[in-house]
């Protein structure tokens, strides 16, 4: 079960580090809302992207069809995953009928979610990490703590300290220039030398049945390009119906998540070049019960940019591991009780409900709500402690009824003003910790309003 | 229609009853300066949201259930709590009483939200010299619109600020990051302590820094919380609901 | 049942509503200058845009990168040679100094030029390279990517958007030009 409180009480005990986290990823949002204000459109835009994502959903089953058809016709070998741990196998046997023990991969945050380095290194086949925040996160043996940004919870110093002992950079080192180069020189071997690539998808395209990568890094392509064979994980959302409508996704993509108007590379993989085998595996790993329940099945609009993590005033404040899952912030807290709500539950807490995150969505996910909804049902599954419940349960008697309500209003607002203030501010009290009652009035509204009807 | 023959009912949250008193008296006194058909239900308590909120979705429903009971009978219900006012319209059970889609939902409206898209009143009578800051509570910012939020491409907009610009003597103060949350987020501030505070601190660290006297806002629960960060901080702001300025009262 | 239909019969019934239009007008675009911006934004992304004479392409080349090892000339509009004559028919290129191709369009609202398999050369060759110089001829600027698109012919085997160097801020959000890929990224705007 997952603490994120706790976590996030753990996240602040470095308070220059909590700090510094916080100011950076703001930075990020801020980078964000520029980039934005290049494009006039950018509401409009946000809307066709929401209701492109809606239409292939809602017909995901005639488009996967179409994909497939076309991707087939375009020379790919097309595989199907209902879970993770077959999406995996799929990738263990394609290598392993080539007797691979090497293979290149760039970010894919469905790799993470289904858990494909473990399930490699444990049969033998070793899993490079080529993106650079991923590499760092790989050598400290750590899961990425942001979608977008991997490695947004290390310091260069530590960063340093890793590349010194795994990449024998100059002992001491933190300049990110230097640390990068030492870096490129060290991927750049594998990279050039890799038999196998895998990657993650940002863009299926129906009609054309050809898929979008996109990269700053160019890690991807050098992999994808040098190996022999190539292996795409796509989940099933990740369609789109085709090229005509590309455009609106890409124009937001970036500009959402880091800032910039594009990314340096966007690939448009067709068909496999002679010689060369290109797999695509369409995984569902619970996807399409999101969808068929119904409720909440606009969360696989996401395509995962980052920006309601980078804006999410709490997740700044916490650090991505205080989530405990694979994806943090606004659309992990929905995304995660989805997958198991009796782990999961305390995340549709871990907000304020601001609404920053549907705001900021170029997808127009309404998070906030789902994660209002959400609330409901982990109590309706029991999720909530005995004490949290029995405090609400006091709660709701007093709030209810009008007298109970007058009176221990009365006695509750007396009581604060006379009792001495170690009884009101004790360690149990989580309000009185950090902040002091309000003062307590003569009387209250209700009481006053009496009197001035009477006095007419 | 004239304006004594609207029927206003006053909703006036369960906190802001026991705790700010003078909220209540200063919505009462301006609507009432205009001649409304004013009436403050006496049965009312709360309108359910802190337990909704904390996913107590059947304990919260008779609050919907009491609270329609009350107000049916009025063209709008006024309640100086955007909060409140969201929870009423977007969070309120589909109950099985006529009326209740549609119409009523939309009749619950905001203070700021009455005066400003109802009332449309052109000229607001009051001063208040002196130095404040607006804070953006999110549920009137991103949920009932009040303002526009900083996330989209929209044309600047604020009915706070249309209304506090006509306040005589008021110099408005602006500040890094308006409108991020301000960490209360209702009993978020009691079960996520840490981050609900360390909110807090940095929207006082922009407070504080923007020379502010005085902070309002359109929810009293959000400057409660910072309130109570800013007294045992003994920063010195001062706290004041919106309605109080509008309604000349210092 | 295999996996493929048990994925799309738990799948709903698809609505078989009509795809929404991804149109997006193209008023505002009206009397914008396409080199300024794209020269703008393609700074934006780490890259350098310059517009050159199309005589003086060769004049250029040579004043900005002198006299390099291993150019990999691909463009149509540039016979600047390569002193390492072998390099055209090496197999297996681990180093590319300079590469040059042409561009096949420009998008001037993002800095992105689209390049595909037949200019390129070997699909790995814009990564490998140290320097990639991109000839474009000015006509082929478009503001944004719905122009773009209808342009692009998506039956071939690859086709890629460029746009600057490769570049990472995964160390502390320092933005630092040159991960993987290409070092350095021009374009020429000729025409």
């Amino acid at each position: 079960m997952i603490d994120h409180a706790g976590n996030a009480a753990a996240f602040n005990r470095d308070k220059s580090f909590a700090e510094w986290h916080n100011e950076t990823l703001w930075h990020v949002r801020h980078k964000r809302d520029m980039a934005r204000n290049g494009v006039v459109d950018w509401e409009l835009l946000r809307e066709k992207a929401s209701a492109i994502k809606e239409h292939t959903l809602a017909n995901l089953h005639d488009y996967l069809l179409e994909f497939e058809k076309n991707a087939l016709r375009n020379g790919w070998v097309i595989h199907w995953a209902s879970g993770s741990d077959l999406h995996n196998r799929i990738i263990l046997d394609i290598l392993s009928e080539e007797n691979i023990n090497e293979v290149v991969k760039s970010k894919s945050m469905l790799t993470e979610e289904c858990g494909l380095n473990v399930f490699l290194e444990k049969r033998g086949i070793r899993i490079i990490d080529t993106d650079l925040g991923e590499r760092i996160v790989q050598l400290a043996e750590t899961p990425p703590s942001h979608i977008v940004l991997p490695a947004i919870h290390m310091k260069k110093k530590e960063i340093g300290e890793l590349f010194h002992k795994h990449l024998h950079s100059a002992p001491g080192s933190e300049d990110p220039e230097y640390l990068t180069r030492v870096a490129r020189e060290n991927l750049r071997i594998h990279l050039k030398n890799a038999k196998a690539a895998i990657s993650g998808v940002n863009f299926g395209l129906a009609d054309s049945g050809a898929i979008v990568v996109c990269t700053n890094e160019g890690n991807a392509d050098m992999g994808i390009h040098h190996a022999d064979i190539y292996i795409a994980s796509m989940g099933i959302e990740k369609l789109i119906p085709g090229k005509t409508e590309l455009p609106v996704f890409l124009e937001l993509l970036a500009r959402s998540a880091t800032g910039q108007p594009i990314t340096a590379y966007t690939s448009h993989l067709i068909k496999p070049p002679p010689g060369k085998t290109y797999h695509i595996i369409l995984v569902d790993n619970g996807r399409a019960d999101i969808l068929s329940g119904n409720k909440y099945g606009e969360v696989l609009k996401c395509i995962r940019c980052g920006a309601c993590i980078n804006t999410c005033p709490v997740y700044r404040r916490s650090g991505g591991y205080s989530y405990g899952f694979t994806i943090p912030g606004p659309i992990g807290s929905v995304l995660a009780p989805l997958k198991n709500m009796k782990k999961y539950h305390a995340l549709p807490f871990a907000s304020t409900l601001c609404g920053s995150c549907s705001d900021v969505c170029p997808v127009k996910i309404d998070l906030h709500e789902i994660l209002f909804k959400l609330r409901y049902d982990a109590v309706d599954a029991g999720s909530l402690s005995m004490a949290k419940r029995l405090m609400l349960f006091i709660l709701d008697q007093v709030l209810y009824r009008k007298s109970l309500y007058s009176i221990l209003g009365f006695f509750g607002t007396r009581l604060l003003k006379y009792l001495p203030s170690f009884m009101v501010y004790h360690r149990f009290n989580g309000w009185g910790k950090s902040r002091d009652f309000p003062g307590i009035p003569d009387q209250s509204f209700k009481k006053w309003y009496k009197e001035e009807i009477k006095r007419g | 229609m004239s304006r004594d023959r609207i029927r206003v009912g006053l909703f006036i949250p369960c906190y802001i009853d026991q705790f700010y008193p003078q909220v209540g008296k200063a919505v009462y006194r301006f609507l009432k300066k205009l001649n409304l058909d004013l009436e403050y239900p006496m049965d009312q308590t709360c309108c359910g949201q802190p337990l909704a909120n904390s996913g107590m979705r059947k304990e919260s429903e008779k609050y919907a259930v009491k609270f329609w009971k009350l107000f049916s009978g009025f063209d709008y219900v006024v309640c100086p709590s955007a909060s409140c006012v969201l929870h009423v319209r977007e969070h309120f059970p589909d109950l099985p009483e006529d009326g209740m889609e549609g119409s009523f939902r939309g009749k619950t409206l905001e203070f700021v939200e009455f005066i400003h898209d109802i009332l449309r009143l052109e000229k607001i009578e009051a001063s208040f010299p002196h130095k404040v800051a607006l804070i953006h509570g999110c549920h009137g910012l991103r949920g009932l619109r009040l303002e526009s939020s900083s996330e989209l491409n929209v044309s600047y907009f604020s009915k706070n600020m249309e209304l506090l610009r006509q306040v005589r003597g008021i110099r408005m103060v602006t500040y890094d990051r308006e409108d991020e949350c301000c960490g209360f987020g209702g009993s978020f501030s009691v079960f996520e302590e840490t981050v609900s505070v360390r909110m807090g601190l940095d929207k006082l660290k922009s407070l504080t820094a923007c020379g502010a006297e005085y902070v309002t806002g359109n929810d009293m629960s959000c400057l409660m919380h910072l309130e109570g960060l800013s007294h045992r901080q003994h920063l010195g702001l001062k706290f004041i609901h919106i309605a109080e300025i509008l309604n000349g009262a210092v | 049942m295999d996996e493929r239909d048990k994925i799309l019969n738990k799948l709903p019934r698809p609505t078989g509503d009509k795809k929404p239009s991804a149109y997006i007008s193209m008023d505002k675009n009206a009397g914008i200058d396409l080199v300024t911006e794209f020269i703008g934004n393609l700074s934006a992304c780490g890259g350098r845009g310059i517009q050159v004479k199309k005589e003086n392409v060769e004049v250029t080349i040579n004043e900005i990168y002198g006299n390099p090892d291993r150019v990999m000339n691909l463009s149509g509009f540039s016979s600047f040679p390569s002193r390492n004559t072998e390099i055209s028919v090496q197999v297996k290129i681990d180093q590319i100094d300079l590469l040059i191709v042409d561009g096949l369009i420009g998008v001037a609202g993002n800095g992105a030029v689209w390049l595909t398999e037949d200019k390129i050369g070997e699909r790995k060759f814009p990564f490998i390279a140290t320097d990639i110089l991109i000839l474009l001829q000015q006509d082929l600027l478009v503001p944004d990517l719905f122009q773009a698109y209808p342009r692009i012919d998506l039956s071939t085997g690859f086709g890629l958007w460029i746009a600057g160097p490769s570049k990472t801020a995964d160390i502390e959000q320092s933005l630092v030009i040159g991960a993987q890929g290409a070092l350095r990224h021009t374009v020429f705007i000729f025409g």
